[in-house]
């Protein structure tokens, strides 16, 4: 009967974890989406210093969740996000416009991959 | 490669744990669903070290899910026997008063020569010493001798021996199982007594002492020594 109580009490702290956890992606795929949609509007109007202030802003985002991020995303996705935020910031410095073009792209499809990562779509149970 | 060192020795502590958690079965005899969880198990376990780039926690996680339902699962089998029958299945009979079950033989794929080796491994050559030879939900197979081929005990020639009594661990390669000492009232004094009785200055000396129960006896063998077999007192 002890172990059935030590595995429900290693259950509870296993759905806190997941709750937390599957949260904290939410929140950060969610932030993600609206700088990404900032910059969207910055590059109509071809303001590369809000374009690269909001890539700054975008790696620091990245950055404050990037422990939570790893625990269940393999370290070469992660990477791939992370030079992918350093190129465009690099792009957006140098005012290269089809470039930093592809490669956001890139980047905004993989942060939206992250929560469908980390959700219960049958595509990803599958 | 240090991380990779790091992660092996976190994964085997994590294992052993979640091992000893799933108690002494998992490392036993296992029924099915046992197997799986194990292998399973291993499996997970190995991803992690073999690969640095598979994160750690979640491999923990999922082998926690798994230690989760293993307990859940076989805790709801030890309550209800309809569980147990779908999760573990039924006994095998393959003999039983002097028929041989053909059909559960070849539902179970258990052929002429294993049934054989079987009444060997118990014993016996031959059918016609067997009662009952039944495979269990584990893929044991046991097989129960007839009364004319069973070995003679002390009951069939009313003959009543002395019952055996069990020998607790007091010193184990110069530790002192203090736990055993308490459950027969032994003290310290006793037991430097019993040493110096056998020329033993200190605990770390002695390589094995046990107590046996009810009777008192001890035995000491000291480290690199002869065995020193005596009785006591208490």
């Amino acid at each position: 009967m002890n172990r059935t109580i030590g595995a429900a009490g290693i259950l509870i702290l296993l759905a806190v974890f997941i709750g937390v956890h599957t949260a904290e992606i939410h929140t950060l795929s969610r932030d993600i989406a609206e700088i990404c949609d900032d910059i969207e509007d910055a590059m109509e109007t071809d303001d590369w210093n809000l374009i690269c202030t909001l890539t700054d802003k975008l790696g620091k985002r990245w950055d404050k969740s990037r422990f939570w991020a790893s625990m269940t995303i393999k370290t070469d996705k992660t990477e791939e996000i992370e030079i992918s935020i350093r190129q465009s910031n690099q792009y957006a410095h140098l005012h290269a416009k089809e470039d930093f073009a592809g490669e956001f792209c890139m980047l905004r499809h993989m942060a939206e991959h992250l929560k469908k990562q980390e959700g219960l779509a049958a595509e990803e149970l599958l | 490669m240090i991380i990779t060192v790091l992660r092996t020795v976190i994964m085997y502590i994590f294992v052993v744990i979640v091992l000893r958690i799933m108690g002494k079965r998992q490392i036993g005899e296992l029924e099915a669903s046992e197997l799986v969880v194990t292998i399973i198990i291993s499996e997970i376990a190995a991803l992690p070290i073999t690969d640095t780039g598979v994160p750690l926690s979640g491999c923990i996680l999922a082998i926690l899910i798994l230690l989760i339902m293993e307990i859940f699962i076989s805790q709801a089998a030890y309550k209800s026997v309809l569980v147990r029958t779908v999760l573990y299945g039924k006994p095998s009979t393959f003999y039983k008063n002097g028929r041989l079950n053909q059909a559960e033989m070849e539902k179970q794929r258990f052929n002429v020569a294993d049934l054989m080796e079987e009444i060997r491994n118990s014993g016996a050559v031959s059918l016609n010493q067997v009662d009952y030879i039944v495979m269990e939900t584990n893929g044991k197979v046991s097989v129960v001798l007839n009364a004319e081929s069973n070995p003679l005990t002390p009951s069939d020639m009313n003959v009543r021996p002395k019952p055996l009594y069990m020998n607790y661990i007091i010193i184990d390669n110069g530790n002192l199982i203090t736990q055993n000492m308490k459950r027969f009232g032994l003290n310290e004094e006793w037991l430097y007594a019993q040493l110096k009785e056998n020329g033993i200055k200190r605990i770390n000396d002695v390589f094995y002492l046990s107590f046996e129960e009810s009777t008192g006896n001890v035995v000491i063998i000291p480290k690199n020594g002869k065995n020193k077999k005596r009785g006591a007192s208490k």
